[in-house]
């Protein structure tokens, strides 16, 4: 099977192995990690600390390499980081504090020098997008948390990248935040018809923004199981008290912890 | 600089001291060998104001090109060996402990090699500058997150950029803070060397006078030295509040 004759498959990751030290201490953070990803879904990875999940993400962006194995991004090998078709936020918001919000989403522009009306023209329209226009020129020591990463997430996108990769975005937020934010994310994903992979430890939320919860084993790292999620979309913050949500997150519970007694 | 005193207040007070000053001085209280008096100060402005204004202008023209060496070769040195671990683990300790070398003991060989005129307080002062702002370069790159590079490089920061233009900025506030005790250390070197071996300058000036024991002279040029590092406090206090910002917008991140 090649990349080209699947032309929407966005992530193609095949057999991939990280191994940490040397020798006797070396320890392997995934093995034998193989997933596909089509475009436009939306997949959460979820598992136990230490399961290599961020480290999969890692990979995936380009920001570390795999000791053996390969990963494709529209058939293209990723070995260093891709912008232009990757767009990543991190747990932390990660703006830079001498910057405006316009300016921390502009930046990934402003490294490449393009025109100072284009890159305006640009983190307005993505401002709009993540409901921060009248926020443009403030610093980021005057955005609370959620507003903080929904300028990190309007950066990941300003490259209009054909993926978003998100590595625990949320934790550092209270669960009120938390709970609007995934509103606010699913409208994000909607509406910029972009490809998420969603790295996080919380299964209720896995489930929640998911059409597909990868559910990893520690020790080796691993991919244990495919969940598909059968929830209606447009999700609603109703849906987190469902059965079918509970379900699922039962199930993924379970396979985390293996058998209860 | 906020005082709860107006400035007119703070001049009255200054005033105030000198007049004391005098009067002490006037009425016999004060050894005017030791202490001087505004009187005589302002007797030696006047009768030899042109030869101090003229070594000012020398010392001044030494401490800014001494500062401007050490403030570039100071951030250069640090930024380079602050980019690399390795390098980082090698230069930090040789920073510190020339530090702790008291570097006067060299002056009788910058001397030596550059001769009796600016060159040799300059090299000197420079020296004293640069290995302060060295190392608090190093130190603030190394301690910056490293996650704002990792940010950096996801969006297609190159090296440079990554160095240039999101950790060298992180640094800043520790950068500024190298930058005062670089430049206070450059001002001292060039008034020593001038006063240990000189023929020209403020520092020539006040130990010429202080061996004829013209004490109003002296006085007046300790007065001047004083306005020098005045004026430097001031610009490097201007410097701190505007790249301090950074390091309090810093700690409003999360």
């Amino acid at each position: 099977m090649t990349a080209a004759a699947v032309p929407h498959e966005v992530i193609a990751a095949r057999a991939v192995y990280k191994s940490f030290g040397i020798g006797a201490t070396s320890f392997a953070a995934l093995e034998d990690v193989s997933l596909s990803v089509r475009e436009g879904q939306f997949i959460s990875i979820v598992g136990p600390s230490g399961c290599g999940k961020s480290t999969l993400l890692q990979i995936i962006a380009g920001l570390s390499t795999a000791t053996r194995g390969e990963i494709l991004i529209d058939g293209e090998h990723i070995t260093s980081p891709r912008p232009d078709k990757i767009g990543v936020v991190f747990q932390e918001p990660l703006l830079l504090p001498w910057k405006t919000a316009a300016e921390n989403i502009e930046f990934p522009l402003a490294l490449r020098h393009e025109p100072t009306a284009r890159r305006r023209q640009r983190s307005q329209d993505l401002l709009d997008l993540v409901g921060l226009r009248e926020s443009a020129q403030l610093y980021p020591h005057q955005l609370s948390g959620g507003m903080k990463q929904r300028v990190a997430i309007a950066r990941g996108l300003v490259r209009d990248p054909r993926l978003l990769l998100m590595d625990e975005p949320f934790a550092a937020l209270d669960e009120q935040t938390r709970t609007r934010m995934w509103s606010e994310l699913l409208q994000i994903w909607a509406r910029s018809r972009s490809t998420v992979l969603f790295v996080t430890h919380s299964l209720i939320e896995a489930v929640y923004l998911a059409d597909v919860v990868l559910v990893m084993a520690t020790r080796p790292g691993r991919i244990i199981e495919r969940l598909p999620v059968d929830l209606p979309r447009p999700r609603t913050p109703d849906m987190v008290g469902s059965e079918v949500l509970g379900q699922l997150r039962n199930r993924i519970w379970h396979l985390i912890a293996g058998p209860q007694p | 600089m906020n005082s709860p005193f107006s400035l007119s207040k703070r001049l009255a007070i200054a005033l105030a001291a000198i007049a004391l000053w005098e009067v002490a001085y006037r009425v016999g209280l004060l050894n005017p060998l030791i202490f001087g008096a505004p009187s005589l100060i302002a007797g030696a402005a006047i009768k030899d104001g042109a030869a101090f204004g003229e070594a000012l202008r020398f010392t001044v023209g030494e401490i800014l090109i001494a500062t401007a060496l050490a403030w570039c070769c100071g951030v250069a040195f640090g930024v380079l060996a602050g980019a690399g671990a390795a390098r980082s683990l090698v230069a930090a300790p040789i920073l510190s402990a020339a530090i702790a070398v008291p570097l006067v003991v060299f002056y009788p060989v910058a001397i030596a090699w550059l001769g009796i005129g600016a060159l040799s307080k300059i090299a000197y002062a420079a020296a004293a500058g640069f290995f302060p702002i060295a190392l608090a370069t190093l130190l603030g790159i190394r301690s910056i997150d490293a996650r704002y590079s990792e940010m950096a490089r996801s969006v297609g920061a190159s090296r440079t950029q990554i160095l240039t233009q999101v950790e060298m900025r992180l640094a800043l506030p520790a950068i500024v803070s190298g930058l005062r005790i670089g430049t206070s250390l450059a001002i001292i070197s060039v008034v020593q060397g001038e006063m240990l071996t000189s023929t020209d300058g403020l520092g020539f000036l006040i130990s010429y006078h202080r061996a004829l024991f013209n004490v109003g002279h002296v006085y007046f040029g300790i007065a001047l030295v004083i306005v020098i590092a005045a004026v430097s406090n001031i610009a490097l206090s201007a410097l701190e509040r505007r790249f301090g910002r950074v390091r309090m917008l810093e700690q409003a991140m999360y």
